[in-house]
């Protein structure tokens, strides 16, 4: 009881700051940020000029568990419609009822999406790929690192920023560090867990702010673990002096799905917005203006961009496939093992 | 009880605070041994800044304190051995009323037997013995005041001073605490010096009391001496109530009021202007004829005595009367007097005397 | 004859009512709502269901990784309260003296940090103390190291954010405080014999007592609570019971557990404020 009014009054005074959905208008939340610019241009303002009667409000935030909580806050009465965010965290949504399933008949691209695109029980599948990757600093960094073997190399000592647990690159950069000390990493992670002790030191921080990208270039790191797509864009911003690698271990896909708020006021709009986002057409924009990998399997991306992201047929080979649904079972064990023994040090 | 008392000289001291002019300048003063003396002034005039100094809690500009030879002007305060009591008291809060007058004590090394029996002793000098155990705030200003004194006697300091020590307590209070400071003074035979405004307060105690005015020592002398022949018209006024007239001589030399000659004892050169100064008991009220010619111009009834102010061409005085004396009964207000007074009680002073 | 003192007990109740909505609606209710999502049982991966488990608590109490947080967040914020005390009683005790029209400008300039967020001040501890900050390009200039110092990214670096952070509010408090002390007193205590120093220990350090409890109190509890600065400077390395919270809540999910922790920090907080109630009125003597 308690809850519910507390939440109907949370919601009462969230709802100040969301345009209330009128007819003809949806409002999409997904990151701030770069995020929000580079969608924006090439889904949200493509989309109105080929639906004219629907306006697209973009509301940002923070991270996954934010958006979330906004949702949860506006249970009786969302404000959102549709909801871009991570994989781990839209599963939580998706088993509280925040999110709706899909019609496969108003979401035709369905039927053209990448297996792992696709989210049991008809929830909203997958809209971006992205990977774990290595960022470096290719002024200081020479040789250039190949892979996360690289990082127990005693001259980047004191200099390396490796996002940690309860991040979801601290899960990627434990299943690589599994693969390197040859375990299976859905049965053992000692052997990840001894090296990533040993490389402890050596981590200048587990929790680079605002990333790692920023500090290497502002030459706090030389190295550091990222995020493809976005490693991309620094890539270019700075003229190349940012070094982005594609681990010789593999790497694990960061898997942003998009979501049909349950009780959302303008359904059908919200729906045609989810079919042109996974459509060819936004996903080919999309991939090629920020570099996260297509999960519409027939969207016809340029050489250029595809090479840059995961979803080369090479780098698609390479990577370890991993289900979210379990990790959020052993993600409490893993987090308490790096925080008992990799950071702490014992 | 016995306390040590030190002659204690003050040689050319200056206080200068960078603006305006200085708080104090070439202030030359001897105090002897035993003697009590009053620093009297109007706010302002340096006294307590002099006071400080010689506690050390204010650093001399340029001139030298010495305490029975000692040179006291380098000497941090701590090392000085010099009582002081404050105008606020300055009692610790924190601590009781023994412990309070411990403390100098403590800070000199004394035994614990012995500053116990110190404290009693200078509680019971203080009057105050069965207090020991109270805090400051949960006693009346009196004996605030007290456990100051003891607190600053209690370490048989070569010098007591007292900076206003009186001016917080109500009237009644002040007259009893002006006799028992003065008690105590002459009975421990401790140098004093006392910071008042007041100066009746400074007449009642002092042996000898220095006026000071705007940093500088305008007169020091006995109570008698500062009240009967004061240097300065400004003594003059500052120390009693004092009537001024202006005068100028004629051409035999008698300093006259518009025109009409007035009783002094000395004669001046034709045409020298001069002010002429009275106390308001000296002022005699006569017929009309005998004196300068004037009316009553208000009967003032204030206890111990009635003011009789009276107003002539170009002059206006104040007389008194102890009310004992039953002349002024017959006078009204209109009325008119003859006004004047013994030659020998008349002060003239150059015009211009305070330098102003 | 009238009583001249207003005998209106509803008036007074009337009067005092929008204190009371204010302190339900900003302090009331949300803890109450902390309470009851504390005892909200959940799933793994953070899944959410309204009900009731004492499971949070349990876990609070008997993994042992609690008490240990516990630990570490009551060291920190008494090492960032000591030095935020040792650096502020100085420049509280000079402001307080101090006798000059400067003195409301001086005032101002000690508490201005608190107009500037307290993301940009640690990110303005990065750049001082970071490998490439001024004082390892200082040392290593002067020849005194040839490898960086760490001085951020672990305990030293959220000690120096945090103390600095918490330096504006222990300086106004100890000011705040401070009322007792009369530079009169420490004149009658120098004239009395005590040195410089035993003036200090005797009588200025005892009055401003109820000043350094009061102040400490106050800045312990900001630095409990803290998690910008630990975040942004510990470099993932320095794990609070504040940071634990913000990461139970906005990364892992746990919202019952998040709410428990803050109950836990709650009754924390009440123990302190009680301890502190008890200490300022022994000092206060």
């Amino acid at each position: 009881m308690l809850v519910r009014a507390a939440f109907a009054l949370l919601a009462l005074l969230a709802s100040t700051s969301i345009a209330r959905a009128q007819s003809g208008e949806i409002t999409v939340m997904a990151y701030a940020g770069i995020f929000q610019d580079k969608y924006t241009e090439a889904v949200i303002k493509p989309f109105m000029a080929k639906f004219p009667a629907v306006k697209v409000n973009y509301f940002s935030s923070g991270n996954s568990a934010q958006m979330l909580g906004t949702l949860r806050t506006q249970r009786s009465s969302p404000q959102v419609d549709v909801a871009i965010l991570d994989v781990s965290v839209s599963n939580v949504g998706n088993k509280e009822g925040i999110f709706a399933k899909l019609d496969p008949a108003k979401v035709p691209s369905l039927k053209e999406l990448h297996p792992m695109a696709i989210v049991p029980d008809g929830f909203g599948p997958a809209v971006t790929f992205d990977h774990w990757v290595l960022v470096y600093d290719t002024e200081k960094v020479k040789p250039a690192p190949t892979g996360l073997a690289d990082l127990w190399d005693p001259r980047l000592k004191g200099q390396i920023g490796l996002s940690a647990m309860p991040n979801i690159q601290g899960i990627a950069a434990t299943v690589l560090a599994s693969k390197l000390a040859g375990e299976d990493f859905k049965t053992s992670i000692d052997g990840a867990i001894k090296r990533l002790k040993d490389l402890g030191p050596s981590v200048q921080t587990f929790d680079p702010q605002p990333d790692g990208y920023t500090l290497i270039l502002g030459n706090t790191l030389t190295v550091a673990s990222g995020w493809n797509a976005r490693a991309q864009l620094y890539h270019d911003d700075s003229k190349g002096r940012l070094g982005v690698v594609f681990p010789k271990e593999g790497s694990v896909f960061q898997i942003n799905t998009i979501n049909h708020v349950a009780g959302s006021k303008n359904a059908e709009a919200a729906t045609a917005f989810i079919e042109y986002a996974l459509g060819r057409e936004a996903q080919k924009r999309f991939t090629e203006t920020m570099f996260y990998a297509p999960t519409n399997a027939k969207a016809e991306i340029s050489p250029a961009a595809i090479n840059r992201t995961a979803a080369s047929a090479e780098n698609m080979a390479k990577m370890i496939p991993l289900d979210w649904d379990w990790v959020t079972t052993i993600r409490d064990s893993w987090n308490n093992r790096w925080r008992r023994e990799v950071i702490a040090g014992r | 009880m016995t306390a040590g008392g030190g002659n204690l000289v003050l040689a050319g001291l200056r206080k200068d605070y960078g603006v305006g002019d200085p708080a104090v300048d070439r202030l030359d003063l001897e105090i002897a041994k035993g003697e009590f003396v009053a620093l009297l002034g109007p706010s302002g005039c340096g006294k307590t800044t002099t006071l400080r100094m010689i506690a050390g809690l204010v650093e001399p500009s340029a001139g030298r304190i010495l305490l029975d030879g000692d040179d006291l002007t380098a000497k941090p305060v701590h090392r000085r051995n010099i009582g002081m009591v404050f105008q606020n008291y300055a009692l610790f809060p924190h601590m009781t009323v023994a412990d309070n007058v411990a403390f100098g004590l403590e800070m000199r090394g004394v035994a614990a037997t012995e500053i116990r029996d110190r404290v009693a002793e200078a509680l019971a000098l203080v009057r105050l013995t069965g207090f020991e155990s109270r805090r400051p705030k949960a006693l009346s200003g009196g004996q605030q005041q007290r456990v100051a004194l003891a607190r600053a006697l209690v370490i048989r300091p070569d010098l007591l001073l007292l900076d206003e020590p009186l001016s917080n307590l109500d009237a009644k209070l002040r007259e009893e605490m002006r006799g028992e400071i003065r008690e105590i003074q002459k009975r421990l035979g401790i140098t004093t010096v006392f910071v008042t405004h007041d100066q009746a307060e400074a007449l009642a105690l002092a042996d000898r009391i220095a006026v000071m005015e705007r940093g500088r020592l305008a007169q020091l002398g006995s109570p008698e001496e500062v009240y009967e022949r004061p240097a300065t018209p400004f003594v003059a006024r500052f120390v009693g109530r004092i009537n001024a007239l202006a005068a100028a001589a004629g051409g035999d030399g008698r300093l006259r009021i518009g025109g009409q000659p007035v009783p002094t004892g000395d004669l001046r050169p034709a045409g020298t202007k001069a002010t002429v100064m009275i106390r308001p008991q000296h002022i005699t009220l006569s017929q009309p004829g005998i004196s300068l010619l004037a009316r009553v111009t208000g009967i003032t009834y204030v206890g111990d005595v009635v003011q009789i102010a009276v107003a002539g061409d170009g002059f206006s005085v104040v007389a008194e009367r102890g009310t004992a004396d039953s002349s002024w009964r017959g006078l009204a207000v209109g009325q008119d007097v003859g006004v004047g007074w013994p030659a020998s009680s008349a002060l003239v002073f150059p015009e211009n005397a305070d330098g102003r | 004859m009238a009583d001249d003192r207003p005998s209106q007990p509803g008036l007074a109740a009337t009067l005092s009512l929008p204190a009371i909505a204010a302190v339900s609606l900003g302090f009331l209710l949300p803890v109450l709502w902390l309470a009851r999502m504390s005892v909200n049982p959940t799933e793994p991966g953070g899944v959410l269901r309204e009900g009731w488990t004492a499971n949070q608590y349990v876990e609070l109490f008997t993994d042992s990784f609690y008490a240990e947080l516990t630990l570490a967040s009551l060291q920190m914020s008494a090492t960032a309260t000591l030095c935020a005390l040792l650096v502020g009683y100085p420049i509280a005790l000079f402001l307080y003296r101090l006798e000059s029209r400067w003195k409301t400008l001086l005032v101002l300039l000690a508490i201005c940090p608190l107009l500037v967020s307290g993301v940009v001040r640690a990110y303005g501890w990065i750049v001082i103390l970071g490998d490439a900050g001024w004082i390892n390009s200082m040392l290593r200039g002067a020849g005194l190291i040839d490898r960086p110092i760490r001085l951020v990214n672990n305990h030293i670096g959220v000690t120096i954010g945090l103390t600095e952070s918490l330096l504006p509010y222990m300086t106004l408090s100890l000011l705040a405080g401070l009322g007792r002390l009369d530079r009169g007193l420490e004149e009658a205590a120098r004239t009395l014999g005590a040195s410089p120093l035993r003036t200090f220990l005797r009588i200025t350090l005892p009055l401003s007592l109820p000043a350094v409890v009061l102040g400490s109190t106050i800045c312990f509890m900001l630095a409990v609570s803290a998690f910008v600065t630990p975040r942004l400077l510990g470099g993932g390395r320095v794990l609070l019971l504040a940071t634990e919270i913000y990461e139970q809540a906005l990364v892992t999910l746990n919202w019952p557990l998040a709410a428990a922790i803050a109950m836990a920090l709650l009754a924390l907080f009440s123990v302190v404020l009680v301890a502190s109630g008890r200490l300022q009125r022994r000092v206060a003597e």
